[in-house]
């Protein structure tokens, strides 16, 4: 894959106006592009001539300008906006398991769903049902919430 | 159902000839299912407060790491902390290449044979997610499964490459380089009750030859002065005290001197000039078999 470092300015001020993401938890970061994914990383010291196929997580994909975010963005930083907050164990487990919850006049598009005050992942919400988005490879049944 | 565990009978005659009469508490702990224990991922949250998570599954300190618990609870991979990255299911003798590594932060680590990256967030973690890591897998499923480790713990400081660890071509680039060699997997039998059932003795020498290419691979990666550990989750011979003498016979390395307080471990097999090895025998901590070896580039 090839990887292009990108402006750390548009992508700080898109995830902090959009998703109130704290711009000093972003400020220390570099990133990175790779086809239409865009990637996070610490500042990192890029190897030479081998087939890199990852810098840091995958924060979301390129979409007609906007960055769509992915559900490792929500699982590894702090989002304050366009967020839901399930209401037991049970919302828990379907979420995780990729089902629908429902909510009452949430946020609209692609949302945090927390729990307990931790995020657990992402959301395509339309204000009344919250579908997950959690990619199938994090999702599970009847795990344990303790 | 009583699970029928493969364990060739070469195997336990090989291993005869290495520990006597010991052999055979060998084989009964072969034969024993190791018990779980987690690592507690730093870089997310404090080991107290994950400590609280996991309480239900009474967990008890790990003697040689603050930070790592053996857990009475079958499926720790199935828990909401486990999905948010708050811990590793890890066996504790696998911790104990990155403890010899001692990875700090800022530094640049190359980690050869890096999936599905136990070992690679465990370094991540002690460097608290600062200075580079090079995760390098050879497979693309392996490296898929690396990647998705890598996101569940939060770790930002590290790049995955897939390429063959025989040929890598860094010269001189590394502060530390962890060689876990792929191996024909006996320790892990504790793990797996038919890890040994395409186990012969050529297939322990094809790797023997395999880890040899790497081992010099990873002593060229290392910047002179610059640390290399090379270990296995086997116990054979050929595969580590062998690969070791090759090392110290044609390469630019000496042993460093290693001990881990609160773990038991034995020095390197007679025959070979490497004492300072750890091997560790699954009967001696309850955990499965593992070999490791610290090294410093001397040029």
């Amino acid at each position: 894959m090839r990887f292009k470092k990108i402006d750390p300015e548009q992508v700080i001020e898109f995830l902090s106006r959009e998703y109130g993401v704290p711009e000093k938890e972003l400020a220390n970061l570099s990133f990175w592009s790779s086809g239409k994914r865009v990637w996070a990383s610490s500042d990192v010291i890029l190897p030479k001539g081998v087939n890199i196929q990852g810098i840091g997580i995958v924060i979301g994909k390129m979409k007609e300008g906007r960055i769509i975010p992915s559900n490792a963005l929500f699982k590894n930083f702090t989002i304050t906006k366009k967020k839901i907050e399930l209401r037991s164990e049970k919302e828990v487990r379907t979420f995780m398991s990729g089902g629908t919850i429902k909510i009452d006049n949430g946020p609209r598009g692609i949302v945090c769903a927390s729990y307990n005050g931790e995020n657990i992942g992402k959301g395509l919400s339309n204000g009344k049902e919250v579908l997950s988005q959690v990619p199938k490879e994090f999702r599970a049944k009847g795990i344990h919430i303790p | 159902m009583v699970t029928q565990w493969i364990i060739p009978k070469d195997f336990v005659s090989k291993y005869s000839k290495i520990l006597g009469d010991e052999v055979r508490e060998f084989i009964k702990y072969c034969k024993i299912p190791t018990r779980p224990a987690v690592r507690i991922n730093t870089l997310k949250k404090r080991v107290e407060e994950v400590l609280r998570e996991i309480d239900f599954m009474s967990p008890e300190k790990i003697p040689f790491c603050d930070y790592a618990f053996r857990i009475n609870y079958d499926k720790p991979g199935n828990t909401l902390s486990h999905f948010l990255g708050h811990y590793y299911v890890q066996d504790p003798a696998s911790l104990v290449p990155v403890i010899l590594l001692a990875p700090k932060p800022g530094e640049k680590v190359l980690d050869m044979t890096a999936a599905p990256g136990g070992k690679t967030t465990h370094i991540a973690q002690l460097m608290e997610n600062r200075g580079t890591v090079v995760a390098n897998d050879v497979r693309l499923e392996r490296v898929k499964m690396l990647r998705s480790n890598l996101e569940r713990m939060g770790v930002l400081n590290t790049i995955v490459t897939m390429n063959d660890a025989m040929s890598l071509g860094y010269k001189k680039s590394f502060d530390k380089v962890l060689l876990d060699a792929p191996c024909s997997s006996e320790g892990e039998v504790r793990k797996r009750w038919n890890a040994l059932s395409g186990w012969s003795q050529r297939r322990v020498e094809q790797f023997s030859r395999v880890q040899k290419r790497m081992i010099k691979r990873a002593v060229a990666a290392a910047k002179p002065g610059g640390t290399i550990v090379y270990s296995t989750c086997t116990l054979s011979p050929e595969e580590n005290e062998e690969v070791i003498q090759y090392a110290l016979e044609n390469l630019p390395v000496k042993i460093v001197r290693q001990r881990i307080k609160g773990l038991k471990h034995r020095p390197g097999l007679e025959g070979y000039d490497c004492r300072d090895c750890l091997r560790i025998w699954p009967q001696d901590n309850d955990t499965i078999g593992f070999f490791a070896c610290k090294m410093v580039k001397t040029a």
